[in-house]
């Protein structure tokens, strides 16, 4: 009896893994897709969600109809544009474990950051309602982990109209608050990114910012390197885009030529 | 064996005294966490809100019933050698089909909990009741399916209880829902992870406060 | 790279640490920690199967389950669980069978802990934590390794604070477990100040 049993061990686990497997790659094949729709719509939802336009983002249907009003552009530092026919040619520059992208939605940043820089490309979200609003994504470091953040932009470049964070693993009711405080995200909308020198100014900081300051904003108490992996990420995102602003500017900022 | 499975049968059909005892024993006296100190790992980091901590506790009953169930009936063919790798390949399996699950019904769910899903599988109490009690010969699939269910329930409350202490005094709110009046002032400490081991320490001083018998001997 | 080992390191045993940041591997860190001899017998089992199993889990990862790994288009990340637990399974088993071997005396001083390795959240955590966090290899056997020393630190340094408390007058109800999470939550509150030290300055 012992002698028969130990001789099945072999054939048991391979017949329960087979079944275990089985099961899994059929309920997996039949539900990913819905997985990689729920991802794409949280991040479609996290691009709205920082545009002062009124959405209603109630559920997925409803994120993906606001979303028709975007327009994504994919941007190199040096301010090259690649539209959706250059797939090929930033899926040619994968180094160092990037990986291809199916489609120009899938692109991230942090997939781009593994690219050698001068071969990254950054996305620029161009939303087109009543106003247009550019939308760009920054990455950087928290305390703990990475930090990641959509910042939508006035027609003029400058103006910050509405922020979103996210992050990987900051503490919670400390560093987190950069997602869950409304307080603190409200704070950056009409503030300045750049000065007349065209630095990025824009900063976190300890205090209250005194009244009229265009660039600042109060920290969370507790999360100061949290806090100032935001600025950072301001000071450290923003030049990417640098280049391809300018291309912009003129079309967009007609009006402030005399400056 | 065949006369130790009629036994319990005759005692009471589906739910007799023994099954009631199934359910309500992991409740209080023989709680996997303040009593038998298991699965406190997920217990501790997902108690921040209560919604993530009612996720967790509805996966953990589903993985821990149904191993349970599984893991019974396959009792008498399970090699003896190899009986934790059987063990682990189950609640592994139903861990990812909870995974898989959540990852395309409820998104942000899966979103927030991210590595806490997985470590159920590490939950010692899906693994301690399929060694103490689905693996005992006494033991019908059926019970051991309410003794899954009766610990992951009694699992599940402590989890929402430190939830709702814990986002009602570190976030104002319940389910997200703002239920303290203006003037509170937020207690920062509860929102923090190390509040949660403060929670469960008064939580057991409490039960043994009210139960003296529970009082740890040593 | 060297330096960001070094850095994954530091920040795993002392600022992430498995235990007193993310409160894995409780149930034996508790159960385990009456008496120092045990801790420190546990706690060196436990930095070596972190040690070894986060290398081979970070090549099964990247090698067999990772998008297009095998078969352009396939993923297997669905087998993911299955083959990391049975990773941990069999490296514990293994050790088993060498210290066996090599000090019975050991191996009789850890008894039935050492199989419950397996069941410790913070090795199965670790391997899952390397995931999200996207490793590569050298950074993976770097954060392997601290955490271990980070999980050994914890469990050694509440297993001596176990032994003192034994003369001290705590009130029935807390006695044993009750005082021994309140503990812990007070030295996860001070290792949260070393979350000001950031190892990536110095470098």
């Amino acid at each position: 009896m012992e002698q028969k049993k130990e001789m099945n061990v072999y054939v048991y686990v391979l017949i329960l893994t087979s079944v275990t497997a089985l099961i899994l790659s059929v309920l997996y094949t039949s539900l990913n897709p819905m997985f990689v729709a729920n991802k794409a719509a949280a991040k479609r939802k996290a691009i709205l969600k920082c545009i002062p336009a009124k959405m209603d983002l109630g559920d997925d249907k409803k994120v993906n109809e606001a979303y028709a009003k975007i327009e994504m552009i994919a941007v190199s530092p040096a301010g090259e544009v690649y539209d959706t026919t250059k797939l090929e040619a930033i899926n040619a520059m994968v180094a160092n474990g990037a990986k291809k992208y199916n489609n120009l939605e899938q692109l991230d940043l942090a997939n781009e950051e593994k690219k050698n820089e001068k071969d990254r490309v950054y996305p620029v979200y161009k939303y087109s309602g009543e106003k247009t609003y550019y939308v760009v994504a920054v990455r950087g470091n928290g305390l703990w982990d990475k930090i990641w953040g959509y910042i939508a932009l006035e027609e003029d470049l400058n103006t910050v109209a509405g922020v979103f964070f996210d992050h990987k693993n900051e503490t919670p009711g400390l560093g987190a608050e950069i997602k869950d405080s409304e307080a603190f995200k409200e704070q950056f909308v009409g503030k300045k990114i750049y000065d007349e020198k065209e630095e990025v100014q824009l900063a976190v900081i300890k205090r209250e910012p005194p009244k009229g300051d265009e660039h600042n904003v109060k920290g969370i108490s507790g999360a100061t390197i949290t806090c100032d992996g935001v600025t950072n990420m301001f000071q450290n995102g923003m030049k990417h885009y640098d280049n391809y602003f300018e291309v912009l500017k003129p079309k967009s900022k007609v009006s402030d030529a005399s400056l | 064996m065949a006369d130790t499975i009629v036994e319990p049968a005759k005692k009471g059909g589906l739910f007799g005294k023994e099954e009631k005892r199934l359910i309500l024993d992991p409740l209080h006296s023989d709680n996997p966490i303040t009593i038998q100190v298991l699965g406190i790992c997920s217990a501790l980091a997902v108690t921040s809100q209560v919604y993530k901590s009612l996720v967790m506790a509805i996966a953990l009953i589903f993985v821990c019933a149904f191993s349970s169930l599984i893991i019974s009936l396959l009792r008498k063919s399970i090699p003896g050698s190899i009986r934790m790798i059987v063990q682990l390949l189950v609640i592994a399996g139903l861990v990812q089909i909870v995974e898989i699950v959540l990852g395309a019904f409820a998104y942000s769910a899966y979103e927030q909990l991210s590595v806490f899903i997985g470590l159920i599988i590490t939950n010692c109490i899906v693994m301690g009741r399929l060694e103490a009690f689905a693996m005992g010969d006494k033991h019908t699939p059926w019970q051991a399916f309410l003794d899954g269910i009766g610990n992951g329930l009694g699992y599940g409350w402590v989890l929402v209880g430190m939830a709702v202490v814990r986002e009602i005094f570190g976030k104002g709110t319940l389910l997200g829902f703002s239920v303290m009046p203006e003037s509170y002032v937020l207690n920062n400490l509860m929102v923090l992870p190390a509040s949660s081991l403060f929670v469960i320490g008064v939580f057991i001083w409490i039960q043994r406060a009210l139960d003296p018998t529970l009082v740890d001997k040593s | 790279m060297g330096g960001d080992s070094l850095n994954i390191f530091i920040k795993a045993a002392f600022i992430d640490n498995m235990i007193l940041a993310y409160f894995l591997g409780m149930c034996s860190y508790l159960a385990v920690s009456k008496t120092v001899k045990t801790a420190v017998g546990l706690g060196l089992a436990v930095i070596f199967v972190l040690g070894i199993t986060m290398p081979i889990n970070w090549a099964i990862n990247t090698y067999l389950l990772a998008d297009n790994a095998i078969v352009n288009g396939v993923s297997l990340t669905f087998l993911r669980l299955i083959l990391f637990i049975a990773v941990i399974a069999s490296m514990v088993q293994l050790v088993e069978m060498v210290i066996e071997k090599v000090s019975p005396a050991l191996y009789n001083a850890l008894g039935i802990f050492l199989p419950l390795i397996t069941v410790n959240c913070a090795i199965l955590g670790g391997s899952l934590f390397m995931v999200s966090r996207e490793y590569a290899f050298g950074e993976s056997v770097a954060f392997g390794l601290g955490s271990g020393l980070g999980w050994f630190l914890a469990i050694v340094a509440i297993a001596s604070i176990r032994e003192k408390l034994r003369t001290a007058d705590v009130p029935p109800a807390l006695r044993g477990l009750g005082i021994a999470f309140i503990l812990t939550g007070l030295m996860g509150i001070a290792f949260m100040s070393l979350a000001g030290l950031n190892p990536g300055d110095y470098n």
